[in-house]
This record gives C-alpha cells, structure tokens and sequence, in this order.
C-alpha cells in the first residue's frame, strides 16, 4: 500500500468535511436540527486528520494509485454521505443505497414519499449529485487546493468519463478552472430561467443541482409534472445541454466554432436524439389530448432517460413496447463522453462501430492496413483495445448484478428494468417508483452497481485485481 | 507563459520538466507519443500527436497564441523549418536547435532573417562549458557569472588539502579573500552552510568568488596543478569538434580516437591540427601507447553513456589528473560518485538551462529580469538578476532583508564595481545581483523575500 494514496485520501476528506457547510446552512435558515451534518462531518474531518498524518518523502505517482484513490476516496465519501439520512430516521442500508445513488448521479430513491423529507434532506440528496457530477474528487479538488504538487493527471483519468481523457488547455489547474466554469455557468443559467418560469427559490436549486449532474432526485413526488410548461421546456433543454460533452463548450467559449460543431460525437448524439425523439412521438401521440403535450412528453423523456437523468413530467407506464425497449437501449448507450452523464458513452459506441467495421473488412480484405480515426485524430490501440474489453466488461456486470436481483421474484422487465436503470446511473425506469421494495441484498448490490457504473469499471475492480503484488 | 515544444527526444523532455517547474503552460508535439506515457501522465503538459512541420498540427497544439515555440527534434533542417512556419503562424518567439557544425555560421547568418529568437547548439555549449573546467582543472565544475566577473567552482576536499576542518569564516579572514560557499554535499546530502559550519574531508563544495580569490584559495588548498597540456579525447563525435577547435586556440595538445575509419578521415580535414587517432578505446594497449598515462585530462565523449563512464574509469586508475565524462541520459543518481566519476557533463542540461533562462527572462520583461542562471544538478542554482524599481526592498540594508530560508545574496554588481555584501550594504536599482538558492522556487526577484 502506498502511504502517498493514504495520505492524499486523508486530504480528500479533510475536503470533503467542507461540503458539509453548505446544508448545515439550508439547517439553519429552515430551524431544523444540525446533529444529522455535524456528526458525519466530525467523523470526515477525524478520518482525513488521521489518514493526512501518514506522510512520505516518496511523491511519485502511478496509475495504480489514481485508480485506488478514486474508488477508496468514492466509497469513504458514500459511507461517510449516508449518516445524515441514516440520522434523520432511514436505515443505513437504504441511507447508503440514497446517498451512492445521490453521488453516482443515478437518482434512484427508496423513498415513497419525498416531500415529507426534511428541507436539509432534500438539500444533501440534490447537492450530491451537483457534486456527484463533476466528480467528488474534482469537486474537492477545486474548492478546496490541495497543494501545487498533487496534480496529477492520474487522477482525472481515473475519475473524468470517456474513453479517453484530454485537457483542455495544458495544466489540471486550468482545465479544471474551464470545467467548473462551463459547469456552473450553466448550472446557474438554468437556475435563473426556472426562477422566471415560477418555481420557489428552494426548488428552482435543487431541480437545477439535479439537471447539471444529470442526477434526477426531485422536490415533489411527481418529479418536474406540477411544474409550468416553460419550467419543464427549460428543464429538457438543460437535460440536454448537460449532455454534451464540455470539451465543446471549451471550444465554443474559445470562439472556435469550425472544430466544435464538427465533433463527430456531437453529430451522432444529436442525430440520435432526434431519429428516438420522432420515433417515440409517432408511437405515443394518440394516448395524449394534443399534439403540444405529446411533443413535450415525448422530448422530456428522450431528454431525460438519454442523458442519464431521470426525470419525468407523466407516467411513462403507458408507453408501448417499441418505445420501452428504444429507451432501454437509450439508456444504456447514454451521452457524451466528458460531460456528467452515465452509461456506455456515444464516443466509445462509435470506436467500437468502427473497430466492427474495420475487422469484418480485414477478413474480405486481410492485407488492408487501416488505423480507426476519430474526431480527426488515429485512435491508439490501446484505446481501441480497453473499449472493447470496457463492452465486455459491461454487458457482463449487467448479468450478473440481473441474476443477484432476480433472486427478488419480481418480473423479468422489472428485474432488468432496475438493474440497467441503476448501472446507467438513469435512476427512472418502467414499473418502479421506488426502490423501498427490494430487499438488502439487492439494494447493496445495485448500489455497487451503480459505483461501478459512474466510475467506469476500472478503478473499482481494480481494488480486486493483483492486490498483493503492488 | 504558453510554451510549445516540437519534439520529445532528450533535450525535449528535459526541457518540459523544467518548464513546467518553472510553471508554465507547456504543449508538446511529436509524431508518436507510444513510448512516452510516463511523461504524459505525470507531466502537467498537453500533447499532441503528429508531424510538427504541419501548420495544422503547430495550430492544434495553440502555436498560433503561444509565447514561444522551441523545436527540438532529431534535423537542424526540420527545426528551422518548424520554426519558419511557427513565427508565420503567430507564435510570438521561437528557439531551434542547431547542432551541425557545418551549418553552425549559415545558420547565423539567416537568425534574423528565420526570425529567430535563438539558436541553441548543445554540442557548441557543451564544448565550451567542458574547456572552461579544463582550464581550472582542479575545479570538477566551473562557470562564470556577472559576464565573467566571478566564477563558480566545485571543488572536492582531499587529505592534503588544509581545508579539512576549517570553517568557512576562519578561512576567507586568514586567507584575506571574499569566497561564498553555495552548498557542500557531504554522504549524498545537500548542506547549505552557514559561516561556522565546518569543512570535512571528501565534501564536494560549490564556491563563488572572484577568479583572484579563487586562484589564492586553491594556491593554500595545493590545487593548483600545473596548466592543462596534453588533452586525450575519446569519440570523435560533434562536441569533439568543437571542444578540440577550442582548447587549440588555448594552445593545448589534443588526441582523438575514433573507432570508425571514415569519420576519423572527416576529422583530418575539419582538424588538421589535431591528431586523429583510428582504434577502440577500449583497447588497454592503445590508450597506453597514445600516452594516456602522461596526460593532463581525459574527456570521454562517445555517443553511448556506459561507454564514456567505464573509460573514465580506466583514466581514473591510470590517475589522469583530470576527467571529464559525457553521461547525458542515465539517471541512476549517486552511481557516478561510487564510481569516482566527479566531472560530468550532459548536453541536454547545458542547453536547457540556457532555454529555460531565456524563458525566465522573457516572463520579467519589463521588470527585473533574470539576466543568468546557473544550476548544479537542481542541488542549488544561481541566479542573475538585473533589479529595477518594482524590486520591494530597493535601499534597504541586507541584515534588514528579510530573505527566505537558505538564500543568500552572493555578490552585487554596481557600475562594474563588484561588492561582496555585509549586512550593512544595501540594493540599489541598476545593480546587478546574484543570489544562491537552493530549496526554494524563484521566478521572479521579490520571490526571494519571505
């Protein structure tokens, strides 16, 4: 074990104690008791003193420490996120499945009811996923410096989504300035427009805290449904710009529109955005009154279940079956790689097409040489290599964690239903409402689900792999 | 700063670390990147990959907003070609590498005209840095500050040295001379002395003075070894060349052996003066026949590392006064010093201390610019600096200064006057100052304040 990993997870905590302020002030403006945010934050800042006290003259830093602080960093901050709910009268079974599903941006809840939560409750869910979003280590990492000598590439890369990762201009510290600036630009954007299109100050947050991460916990019960039609115009919208990934909103900022609108991602993402759209509205328009509401409930749910969010402004039980099925299989491609959303990523679809393509060509043409280009730039084979095994990886996580829930007794759909709506980090899926209904075993296994799912498999099983020779 | 470096070979490389120490924004560019994760994932930089002649990939990597675009890559021609195209595309500086000795006036010539802001040649300043010890030969180090006012040497303390301990204090009273001592390294670590830390046998010292003072230091130690003569050089490749062109006009006597016929052929009509000798150096016989054991220095300057150490080794048991070893990309530090390698140079560390100077200068331009930097082995440095008004401490008497932790005011130059400072003197605008650091990060001048 490395002691420079311990110590900079120590770090990570001391950071994360931080966070807690900020519902501990939604606490304090609303007279709801403290206790629930003050203990766990202790509990952080203890944790991280004791790790931090671990010190080493060795400095340097590989790949196998990226990885381990990002999933002990990931799991620590779960576990230690869970004790407010678990406070506030959930059992910490259900309070870590919340909480994991909070951070993962998933939005998956087991409560029934939500609006008898309390203000801070709702505030911590929603705040994980503004959090969650951008990653708790990056999070960390830009409120709070942790020394000019701890930028390590290592880490974005086990963190940032996408089959690979670049920065944005050549140092972390930058880049991370234009992510977060990207970010909370919109974030507050969105914030403003839903302030104009009626919402309360409290929910106007929250829904946008929801929407940046594309995360999907709600203020009422019926999700975004209560709201005004330009609230929830506004709310797809953002859904989809949250999508995309922010490399283009760089080079938008950098007024270097020729390269940003020829992403090849771009396209893809878009074209398949609008080819779901028109097919789910053809399927669904005669259930609704007027074509307007079929529209909109049409290009919320695209929106919404194609960027991994999870929200929804009706019931999406009455959807035929072709449309159930194409929004699975939304679900589990997802949108951008390098924006905030979960599932197998687009770039990685279209490496893995063209890397199909070329090998069908090589056994027509086997003495052709063809290198797989994308975004203008030869893809290495390693690249090529770990997004295929990344495929693999993911079809077969998805079984397994398929046949540990099943083990429930609920119908097939509903069985898989849970499982890609919890991997895919979506957190709303047909025929459930909420998780309350499963049993621990599940509930602990679709959370690891959803971990593995928002750190992209690697950093997390490889906790597993070769421990003892590093 | 923004900075773009145009191919990661030795010198690419070593540059980025330091650039990037220095904090600045670095791209690097090169055709493949396959075999260099290490230096991609650790190093705060961008990259990109692909041929750096293309104004498509020069704009990729930001050339065309850049402050300045250094190309090191394998061809002087590629070099000045990137560079053309870089200057026409925006970057605001450029830098190349030349190295060819033939092209080494034509490429003078065109500076201007290439729009350059510099041309390095690292076999050039290799060579002179490698001629400069020579002529201090007990010195294992040496260079010049203030345009040659004082000089740096690395001294070694020997049995009969009469240094052992002395302080540093006592000394410079009794002798009557004005020496600083930058750092000892003693058992592998640094120790940055103060006036009454005491000398011991087999430190490696760093010192500043004057060339007088200096002379008189090593008359009392018995350095002084008679004038370097009889120079053997093994290899006879760029740095070879100019070495030997050198310590001719110096009048010195110089050997070369070259294993391959047709490059020794080569050296007979660049060289006519010196002898050119065919045969391995790894031939006992040879090198005793070639007079090794009458000779005043030994440079080992063949194109492999391994090589040049263990025929150093051999000078060394034969007990040639002097040594000096080309070691330009193994870094197993403290290998050399169990091998009784002392004098080593590296062409990549010549000519990136130059770059990174440049640099440093380029960034205070305006204010007070660094005007030289010496580095030992990132052990300690020594750094130039012409002060101007946004200096905060203008006129204030050193004892006053408050200066950072192991900084220290080495001399000041004043209207060519040269002051070694007591606490009573003080910095005035136009001075010329140097200040030894080791620990801390200096960019600017007020960096050494606390």
């Amino acid at each position: 074990m490395k002691k420079l990993a311990l110590n900079f997870i120590g770090k990570v905590l001391i950071g994360f104690s931080f966070i807690f302020l900020f519902p501990e002030l939604v606490c304090l403006i609303n007279k709801e008791p403290l206790h629930p945010f003050i203990i766990p934050q202790i509990i952080s800042i203890v944790l991280g003193y004791l790790l931090y006290k671990i010190q080493t003259d060795n400095r340097n830093f590989y790949v196998k420490d990226g990885f381990f602080i990002v999933s002990v960093s990931w799991i620590l901050v779960s576990l230690i996120g869970a004790l407010p709910l678990y406070f506030t009268g959930c059992r910490y079974i259900d309070a870590l499945f919340e909480i994991i599903s909070g951070f993962t941006t998933t939005g998956a809840t087991i409560f029934k009811d939500v609006e008898v939560l309390n203000k801070s409750i709702l505030f911590w869910r929603s705040f994980s996923h503004f959090i969650g979003g951008m990653g708790v280590l990056a999070f960390v990492m830009a409120v709070i410096p942790l020394g000019t000598k701890d930028k390590s590439m290592h880490l974005l890369k086990a963190e940032m989504p996408g089959p690979r990762v670049e920065k944005l201009v050549p140092s972390i510290k930058k880049t991370l300035f234009y992510l977060f600036f990207i970010y909370f630009g919109l974030t507050i954007s969105e914030f403003i427009l839903l302030m104009i299109g009626g919402l309360p100050f409290f929910d106007a947050l929250l829904i946008s805290f929801g929407t940046a991460g594309t995360g999907g916990f709600s203020v009422l019960n019926t999700s975004i449904g209560s709201y005004s039609v330009f609230s929830k115009i506004v709310v797809a919208v953002f859904m989809f710009l949250f999508g995309v990934n922010f490399n283009i909103y760089f080079l938008i900022i950098m007024k270097d529109l020729k390269n940003a609108f020829h992403s090849e991602e771009l396209r893809v993402y878009i074209g398949l955005f609008i080819t779901s759209f028109i097919i789910v509205f053809i399927s669904t328009y005669q259930l609704f009154d007027n074509i307007g509401e079929a529209l909109l409930q049409s290009g919320f749910h695209v929106s919404s279940l194609m960027t991994s969010t999870g929200y929804n402004i009706g019931d999406i039980n009455i959807y035929p079956t072709n449309c159930r099925v194409l929004m699975l299989l939304l679900m589990l491609i997802s949108a951008c790689a390098g924006s905030t959303c979960g599932g197998f990523k687009i770039s990685r679809l279209i490496i893995c097409f063209k890397d199909i393509r070329r090998s069908i060509r090589n056994i027509i043409f086997p003495n052709r040489v063809e290198s797989i280009m994308f975004e203008g730039q030869k893809v290495n084979e390693a690249t090529i290599k770990s997004t295929n095994t990344f495929l693999f990886l993911y079809a077969i996580i998805i079984v397994i964690i398929l046949y540990v829930v099943s083990l429930d007794g609920f119908s097939f759909e509903t069985t898989l239903n849970s499982v890609i709506c919890t991997f895919a980090n979506v957190g709303l899926c047909f025929h459930i409402k909420d998780f309350s209904m499963f049993s621990d075993l599940s509930k602990i296994v679709l959370s690891m689900g959803m971990l593995l799912g928002r750190l992209e498999i690697f950093p997390v099983l490889s906790l597993f792999i070769d421990f003892k020779n590093r | 700063m923004k900075i773009v470096i145009v191919g990661v070979g030795k010198l690419g490389e070593y540059l980025a670390y330091e650039l990037v120490n220095d904090e600045n924004e670095v791209t690097l560019v090169d055709v493949s990147f396959d075999k260099k994760n290490d230096l991609i994932n650790n190093l705060d930089v961008n990259y990109v990959e692909g041929n750096g002649v293309d104004p498509k990939v020069l704009e990729q990597a930001g050339v065309n907003t850049c402050d300045l675009l250094i190309s090191v890559t394998g061809k002087d021609e590629l070099n000045l070609m990137i560079s053309l195209i870089g200057k026409k595309i925006g970057a605001k500086h450029t830098i190349a590498r030349s190295r060819n000795p033939e092209y080494a006036n034509s490429v003078s010539l065109l500076k201007e005209d290439l729009g350059l802001s510099m041309v390095i040649n690292p076999e050039q300043m290799t060579a002179s840095s490698i001629a400069r010890t020579l002529n201090i030969p007990s010195a294992l180090d040496s260079t010049s500050m203030l345009k040659g006012k004082i000089e740096v040497v690395t001294l070694k303390v020997k049995e009969n040295n009469k240094l052992d301990k002395s302080t540093i204090r006592g000394l410079s009273k009794r002798l009557g001379i004005n020496i600083i001592v930058c750092a000892i390294e003693r058992d592998g670590e640094v120790i940055v002395p103060k006036g009454d830390t005491k000398l011991q046998l087999g430190d490696k010292i760093h010192i500043t003075g004057t060339r007088k003072d200096i002379n008189t230091l090593l008359k009392h130690m018995g350095l002084i070894s008679e004038k370097t003569k009889k120079v053997i050089i093994s290899g006879g490749s760029a740095i070879a060349v100019y070495l030997t062109n050198i310590l001719l006009d110096m009048g010195m006597s110089v050997k070369i052996i070259e294993l391959d016929k047709d490059r020794c052929l080569e050296l007979t009509e660049k060289l006519p003066k010196a002898v050119i000798i065919h045969g391995d150096s790894s031939d006992q016989k040879l090198l005793y026949q070639e007079g090794i054991e009458d000779s005043d220095a030994f440079v080992a300057l063949t194109s492999i590392d391994e090589e040049n150490i263990v025929y150093s080794m051999f000078a060394s048991l034969v007990k040639v006064p002097k040594i000096i070893t080309k070691v330009n990309h193994i870094k197993l530090d403290g290998v050399l010093e169990s091998a009784k390698i002392d004098s080593t140079v590296a062409p990549k560390k010549v000519a990136s201390n130059q770059i990174v100077q440049y640099v440093r200068a380029m960034a205070s331009r305006g204010g007070s610019s660094c005007e030289a930097i010496y580095n030992y082995r990132d052990i300690f440095e020594l750094i130039e600096f012409k002060v101007k008004d946004d200096f905060k401490k203008i006129g204030v008497q050193l004892k006053d200064l408050e200066l950072k932790d192991e900084m220290i005011i080495g001399a000041i130059l004043r209207d060519k006057s040269l002051i070694f400072p007591s606490g009573k003197d003080t910095i005035m605008e136009g001075d010329t100052i140097v200040v030894v650091n080791s620990k801390n990060k200096v960019l600017d001048i007020n960096d050494i304040l606390k």
